[in-house]
């Protein structure tokens, strides 16, 4: 029983927290309890910050995800038919590759200032971000994962006639579906590392930004309703 | 059915010859089997001759028409089963005609009866996956006869198989072959399995490869193993094998020293 065994996970973990606040271990304003934490969330922590920067906590995690959605998708319609192009014509694979294997290993939060000058602060920034995160490495997996059709699955297709747009239809695509899912969920974790790091890192909005003016206010419960929010959003787009 | 001729076919891979000057008719209808030591270039023919890849010079005819693209007219089986594993054993059956533009309904009425033909007809819902290994190179099989090939390549077809199924196999390999009347190659590790199912027997040698003899085998199908005439043809063959495989695993002053202690007198 997975899901038995994460409840108990969870309780333990709120539990030990719990008691840590009340025996003074851990220092309740800085690491509010889950009884302040929990409360707070549902009754929806309202407003904070001013004037143009102000975020709801509502507001926030629908940016945060579309961002994440969005540029994990156009990262996706990318890498897709680059990466087949990187496996199958040698010259193009001859001079792109070296370019995205540079890109590839560039942390998401390096391109923040590229975005910003490039976009300003918002959501095309925080998708660039994303984007320029996954892309490279999705790229590569992709190509990785059609050299990896073996060569004699291929050539029982083209005995059966299969050849043209159907070999990749019927045989090329389904071979490498497997693998093109295993890449998406994996980069699923990196764009939602990336969104978060671009936003704590000067978009100015998301939960990444929630958090940040947590810290700023000095609202310790906005910081752990953010920390709380990213792990269970994380966790539950996952299954 | 039609007869299958390679002509001074030659495959050179990036500089290196790997088979050289291969001259051989496979008879209309009848079974040849290669025999010879790995990397002699059986599997390159192989692919030459349903042009899967291109022979650097030379060529190979079907009844008298060289072979330029992979057609309905030939068909391969390699080691591996090579099955679509997200396919129903069904739909591996009917891909060839599916990639012909036949209707649905009549797919999967013939692959349905050519599975009926091999006992698999209960199997035709699941996927390869859940098959045995025999059955899934029956499948693999089935899928190669569903275009009604003239010529069956087969690359060691059973050799990942067991003892006993291989046994098996072999046996069902004959049955079809009956039934689809097709010019088939095969290549094997085999002895046995070549004494017993072919027609004639092509021994190729070293690296690049070459034919070194073609030896017929004039015998009724079943051939029962104990016959003499069988086991002649046995030995001899054996003798050619562990002379080839001696030549590529030992150097020539080896080889003398084994000669000089009489290990390997007739090498
Ligand atoms: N795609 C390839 N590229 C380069 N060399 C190859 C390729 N395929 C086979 N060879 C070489 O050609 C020779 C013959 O190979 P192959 O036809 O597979 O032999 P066999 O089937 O008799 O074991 C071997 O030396 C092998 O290394
Ligand atoms: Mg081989």
């Amino acid at each position: 029983m997975p899901a038995l065994s994460f409840l108990l996970a969870w309780t333990i973990l709120a539990a030990g927290w719990e008691i840590g606040a009340i025996t003074g271990v851990l220092n309740p304003d800085i690491l509010p309890p889950p009884s302040v934490v929990i409360p707070y969330i549902f009754q929806g922590p309202g407003a904070a910050g001013i004037g143009s920067q102000q975020v709801t906590y509502a507001e926030a995690i629908a940016k945060t995800l579309a961002r994440v959605m969005i540029g994990l998708s156009l990262g996706l319609m990318a890498a897709v038919p680059l990466g087949t192009v990187l496996a199958v014509v040698n010259p193009v694979r001859q001079l792109i590759m070296p370019m995205i294997q540079t890109i590839a290993p560039i942390a998401p939060v390096a391109w923040v200032p590229v975005a910003i000058a490039l976009l300003g602060i918002g959501d095309q920034s925080a998708i660039f971000v994303v984007f320029m995160g996954v892309f490279a490495v999705m790229t590569l997996a992709t190509a990785a994962a059609i050299e990896n059709v073996p060569q004699e699955l291929i050539k029982t297709a083209r005995s059966l006639g299969a050849r043209g747009h159907r070999l990749w239809l019927w045989v090329m695509l389904p071979a490498t579906a497997p693998s093109l899912l295993t890449i998406v969920r994996v980069n699923f974790f990196a764009a939602w590392m990336a969104v978060l790091a671009g936003e704590m890192a000067g978009i100015n909005s998301g939960l990444g930004a929630l958090i940040i003016l947590g810290q700023q206010q000095f609202n310790m419960r906005l910081v752990m309703t953010g920390v709380i929010t990213i792990g269970v959003l994380g966790f539950a787009i996952d299954r | 059915m039609a007869e299958l001729c390679f002509e001074q076919v030659s495959k050179v891979y990036a500089g290196h010859p790997a088979v050289v000057d291969v001259n051989l008719t496979v008879p209309s209808g009848s079974f040849t089997a290669l025999i010879g030591p790995s990397g002699c270039g059986k599997t390159t023919l192989l692919e030459i001759a349903a042009a899967l890849i291109p022979a650097t010079t030379g060529r190979v005819l079907l009844g008298g028409k060289p072979i330029t693209r992979p057609g309905p007219e030939t068909a391969i089986v390699f080691q591996h089963h090579n099955l679509f594993e997200w396919m129903t054993v069904q739909d591996n059956v009917a891909f060839g005609l599916r990639t012909q533009g036949i209707s649905r309904h009549e797919r999967r009425l013939r692959a349905g009866k050519l599975l009926a033909d091999v006992g698999l007809i209960d199997h035709a819902h699941k996927l390869p996956h859940e098959l045995s290994g025999g059955m899934r190179q029956r499948v693999a099989i089935a899928r190669a006869l569903v275009l009604n090939p003239q010529v069956l390549l087969m690359d060691e077809p059973f050799s990942s198989l067991d003892y006993q199924t291989r046994r098996v196999m072999q046996r069902y390999l004959l049955a079809m072959w009956h039934h689809a009347q097709a010019t088939v190659v095969m290549v094997t590790h085999d002895l046995d399995e070549a004494i017993a199912l072919a027609d004639q027997v092509v021994l190729f040698s070293g690296s690049p490869g070459c034919i070194v003899e073609t030896i017929r085998i004039p015998l009724e199908r079943p051939r029962q193993p104990e016959d003499t005439r069988l086991q002649e043809i046995r030995a001899h063959l054996r003798h050619h094998l562990e002379k080839e495989v001696a030549l590529g695993e030992f150097t020539a002053a080896e080889l003398a020293a084994l000669r000089r202690e009489g290990m390997t007198a007739d090498l």
